[in-house]
């Protein structure tokens, strides 16, 4: 417990080259916008937004900024400690409430007036004409970011970062962003345990693959809507499939259940995957061989518990749409004063998450870097491939 | 009286003089030591002149500690900028006449305390017919079609009864906030509402004596109300949000994005 460190550690710079190398993660990808979503409060999302941001700047690429949340604030609203800014170079755009637009060290050039109004004043894309920080909040639902990305791609940003708010998942839904990156840190467990195992939940879930059916072709996801519910089975006669309409997958897992000829089918969601559908079909031996697909990974809302009983029972889950994340940063410090080491926080999640990307933006450490990142940046130590 | 708004500093006994009064417990026997021992963390948090005024043993190895001294910073009051319920509070009378003439239908409210949480008295306080401190609880009003779940309520049962009844908002309250367990609580919800789809269709709302209003926006929440609130508040807050996001909705619908004027 030492509060010195720590509040030394919340000013502290990430590495230049560290910073390339997580925008080239996400970038290399083809990502045209990135979500930055943490496992909770203070585990180092805005870090790793600025260190994104600083990087693809340094790489020549136009960058635009949303927050679902609300960040760069000069003091957390939950512990009152200070907080690291969000600092935006010139062309830069961002997506901000008029309020916080005032109150910006940047000098900002308006280019478009939302339709959006939040408590902190109207969302409005602006332009950034001089360097400095701002505090950055664009909506904090689905549909206003989804619409402030849109608006800032098609002004020529060809790289858009979203922060996330708190342990908020949201903005990591592929109709939202490209690519993911989670923070996680000291904040989530008092043990290296406890987070190494929350991580692993987190990514586990986040990274649930995709439904490879035969069926998914015929399947468009767009005109799925969150009162369909698709039960597929085979039975003698072939493939069989039934739609079903329910007010919501919440009130009606029971009467889902009961319509499934039997254990092995495949049940497509439009909507939501809640802990009672699982429980239910665990409950009534319908679980084994059976499959949950959700739209994306964002829609699992079940607790690890009822998803691990699920799938013990012999039962997946699986998504019409990944999500790619592109790697993983740490962050060894806790506001309350509890730190791990750097390195083994980093070594521990490295070893869980294999085969992604971990980075401690402050340290300036990677693992799982695929040897393509390594040399980026530092041509004369890794050469060419022979 | 002369307040400097710019520099604001505890009152004791005369203007500005910072003097101010703490009291906290230890986990250390009472003694000379122990005493000691609260007056240097005192002073380490900014009080000068400080006096142990009161110290009792409290059980074999904790002492209960109150402390007198002069605080000697100050804050700069014209530099705070907090957002607050965007709302004019009216009277039960006035809510009902808005909600008859601007909105046209009765408000649908689901209501509970959700998680492990099982204090309703805040939420019975806003919802319940006998209502708090001589107002009527939003139950009593004509223009409100309420559902107060109870305590204990889960996530999942909260949203499915919102869906069932068509809500407009979901209130849900929080007053266990140790370790803060409210945030998992409140941030799951958050998601469950988003992931079903029904975001842009219900105010979400919550309430709690730990909740502020700048808490409630950062988890995606449309209001937060802390200690205080009275029932004729949230009915205030809920018409005219639910008013003003079905005028937008309207004109939504209209030109867009419309370009900034010079």
């Amino acid at each position: 417990m030492n509060p010195s460190v720590s509040s030394a550690k919340i000013g502290a710079m990430p590495s230049l080259d560290e910073t390339t190398r997580l925008a080239d993660i996400a970038i290399s990808s083809g990502a045209k916008s990135i979500a930055v979503i943490g496992l909770a409060k203070n585990s180092g999302k805005t870090v790793t937004l600025n260190a994104i941001i600083k990087g693809a700047q340094a790489s020549g690429i136009s960058v635009g900024v949303a927050s679902a949340g609300r960040d760069g604030e000069k003091l957390d609203a939950l512990t009152g400690l200070p907080k690291p800014k969000i600092a935006l170079q010139k062309g830069t755009l961002v997506a901000t409430a008029e309020r916080l637009a005032m109150s910006a060290t940047a000098s900002l050039e308006p280019l478009i007036k939302t339709k959006h109004i939040s408590v902190l004043g109207r969302i409005i894309v602006y332009r950034v004409s001089s360097p400095g920080t701002i505090e950055v909040a664009s909506g904090n639902r689905a549909s206003i970011v989804k619409d402030v990305t849109g608006i800032m791609h098609h002004l020529g940003a060809e790289l858009i970062v979203i922060d996330g708010a708190l342990g908020r998942k949201f903005s990591s839904a592929p109709s939202l962003a490209d690519a993911t990156i989670l923070s996680t840190g000291a904040v989530i467990a008092p043990t290296l345990d406890g987070v190494v195992r929350a991580t692993a939940h987190a990514v586990d879930i986040l990274t649930t693959e995709e439904w490879s059916d035969s069926c998914r072709q015929s399947l468009n996801p767009e005109v799925l809507t969150n009162q369909d519910v698709i039960i597929l089975s085979s039975g003698a006669t072939g493939k069989q499939a039934k739609a079903l309409k329910v007010e919501s997958v919440l009130v009606s897992a029971t009467e889902i259940t009961r319509q499934l000829p039997g254990p092995g089918s495949t049940l497509v969601l439009g909507g939501a995957l809640p802990g009672n559908l699982l429980r239910n079909l665990t409950a009534n031996r319908m679980a084994h061989g059976s499959t949950v697909v959700v739209r994306d990974a964002t829609r699992i809302l079940a607790t690890h518990r009822d998803i691990s009983l699920f799938k013990s029972r012999g039962g997946r889950i699986q998504v019409l749409n990944e999500i790619h994340l592109a790697a993983v940063t740490t962050n060894p410090i806790s506001p309350d004063g509890r730190m791990f080491d750097a390195e083994t926080l980093l070594d521990a999640i490295a070893d869980t998450v294999k085969p992604i990307p971990v980075v401690d933006v402050i340290a300036g450490k990677t693992r799982n870097l695929p040897d393509c990142h390594k040399t980026t940046g530092d041509k004369t130590e890794g050469g060419e491939p022979a | 009286m002369d307040v400097n708004m710019t520099r604001i500093r505890p009152y004791g006994d005369t203007l500005d003089d910072g003097y101010m009064q703490l009291s906290f417990t230890l986990p250390v026997p009472l003694s000379a030591e122990a005493r000691k021992a609260a007056e240097i963390l005192a002073e380490k948090m900014g009080l000068e002149d400080v006096k142990v005024v009161y110290a009792h043993s409290i059980a074999d190895s904790f002492s209960f500690f109150v402390v007198y001294g002069r605080c000697i910073h100050s804050v700069d009051m014209t530099a705070i900028d907090i957002p607050k319920v965007d709302a004019d509070f009216m009277s039960y009378e006035e809510i009902n006449e808005f909600i008859e003439k601007r909105i046209g239908r009765k408000i649908v409210v689901v209501a509970a305390c959700t998680g492990t949480d099982a204090h309703t008295v805040g939420i019975d306080a806003i919802i319940n017919m006998k209502g708090y401190r001589g107002e009527y609880g939003l139950e009593r009003y004509p223009w409100f079609v309420t559902y107060n779940l109870g305590s204990q309520v889960p996530n999942e049962d909260l949203v499915a009864k919102a869906i069932q009844v068509d809500a407009d908002a979901i209130l849900v309250s929080q007053v266990v906030t140790q370790r803060n367990i409210h945030i998992d609580n409140l941030t799951h919800l958050a998601e469950l509402v988003e992931a079903e789809g029904i975001r842009d269709r219900v105010l979400l709302i919550v309430g709690g004596p730990r909740i502020s209003h700048e808490l409630a926006i950062e988890l995606g929440y449309d209001a937060g109300f802390g200690p205080g609130t009275l029932p004729s508040h949230v009915g205030s807050f809920i018409a005219q949000a639910l008013e003003r996001s079905i005028r937008n909705r309207a004109e939504a619908k209209g030109a867009y994005p419309c370009q900034m004027n010079p």
